[in-house]
């Protein structure tokens, strides 16, 4: 099980909104396929996933506001 | 880097190529800024409230994919587009967007306008008038503002990446003289900032720019009479060449 935090997809961001899940629990999500959009500063940042696996739990929803540290998704990662 | 001087271009022609642009490049391409005035159009950020438009008018609204709220383009306005990869540049997006505001401020700066930026609510303002040469060395050109370093993101900077609208407060002490919204895809920026320069304000009015009520607009002309678009495209462009990449 991979859990991923903001600080997982994106370096230096302090807070954030979530804006988009291009995902939900039960799809099966590639590395590099885009996995949510959140706002940063007026900026709009597509995060891609980090790795290939199925997704178990989605944490947050859109509109709440996210720490480096809030958890964001749970991937039941693949074996490759 | 190239940077382009699209005259005038229709806000949704040029938002679809800035989008064909960053879906069809790699990693061999090169990044693009490219400067262009808009017709008159309202644009709302991909979470912004249609409750911001104030009141109806015959200039059109178009809902675009970028970060922010509402804001006005239109003729003696300056937009810059930044296509930029930040994985090629090795920039993350918080280094990004601080070197982008560091830019803008300098310029504006350089005019001896008393600008500032706001942690709070992402952009370029003025606090008062003129900008006494003595109170701040402004930035360091060049050196600090390679990118790949991370040293674009050093102390002067404020907190950028903590101005989601969420935050916004008015400020009614500061007029705004230029906004800013990105999108980020495949690690790639696009969309931009947007500089005011000689332009009619009055359709700014009309709404709550950055869902912010109150915010006073200002433009480079209120200082500099003389201003024109194209005196600001290419001492822009020559600033952004000579500091940034």
């Amino acid at each position: 099980m991979k859990q991923l935090k903001l600080t997982d997809l994106a370096e230096g961001l302090r807070e954030a909104v979530i804006r988009t899940w291009y995902i939900k629990p039960g799809d099966t999500v590639e590395q590099n396929a885009p996995l949510l959009a959140f706002e940063t500063a007026k900026a709009i940042m597509e995060a891609p996933s980090p790795c290939t696996g199925v997704i178990t739990a989605i944490h947050v929803k859109p509109g709440e506001t996210i720490l480096p540290e809030t958890l964001l998704v749970t991937i039941d990662e693949h074996d490759h | 880097m190239i940077i382009k001087d699209l005259g005038t271009e229709d806000y949704s022609t040029c938002w679809q190529r800035m989008l064909d642009f960053t879906l069809s490049r790699d990693k061999a391409t090169p990044d693009e800024i490219w400067m262009v005035e808009h017709p008159p159009v309202f644009t709302l950020g991909e979470a912004a409230s249609t409750a911001d438009l104030l009141q109806n008018s015959d200039i059109p609204v178009v809902r675009t994919d970028r970060g922010g709220q509402v804001t006005y383009h239109g003729p003696g306005q300056l937009v810059v587009y930044f296509m930029v990869n930040l994985k090629q540049q090795r920039l993350t997006v918080t280094d990004f967007l601080a070197c982008v505001n560091r830019v803008l401020l300098h310029y504006v700066r350089g005019k001896n306008i008393n600008a500032e930026m706001n942690e709070d609510a992402p952009g370029i303002y003025v606090s008062s008038n003129i900008l006494d040469a003595s109170l701040d060395p402004v930035v360091k050109p060049r050196d600090d503002m390679r990118p790949g370093d991370g040293a674009c993101a050093n102390s002067v900077i404020p907190r950028l990446d903590r101005g989601i609208q969420e935050k916004c407060a008015p400020h009614p002490s500061s007029a705004k003289i230029c906004s800013v919204g990105f999108r980020i895809k495949n690690g790639c920026t696009y969309h931009g900032i947007a500089l005011n320069v000689a332009m009619d304000l009055t359709p700014f009015t009309f709404i709550n720019p950055c869902g912010i009520s109150a915010q006073v607009m200002t433009q480079l002309a209120d200082f500099v009479p003389s201003i024109t678009i194209n005196q600001v495209k290419k001492e822009l462009s020559t600033l952004i060449e000579t500091t940034w990449l």
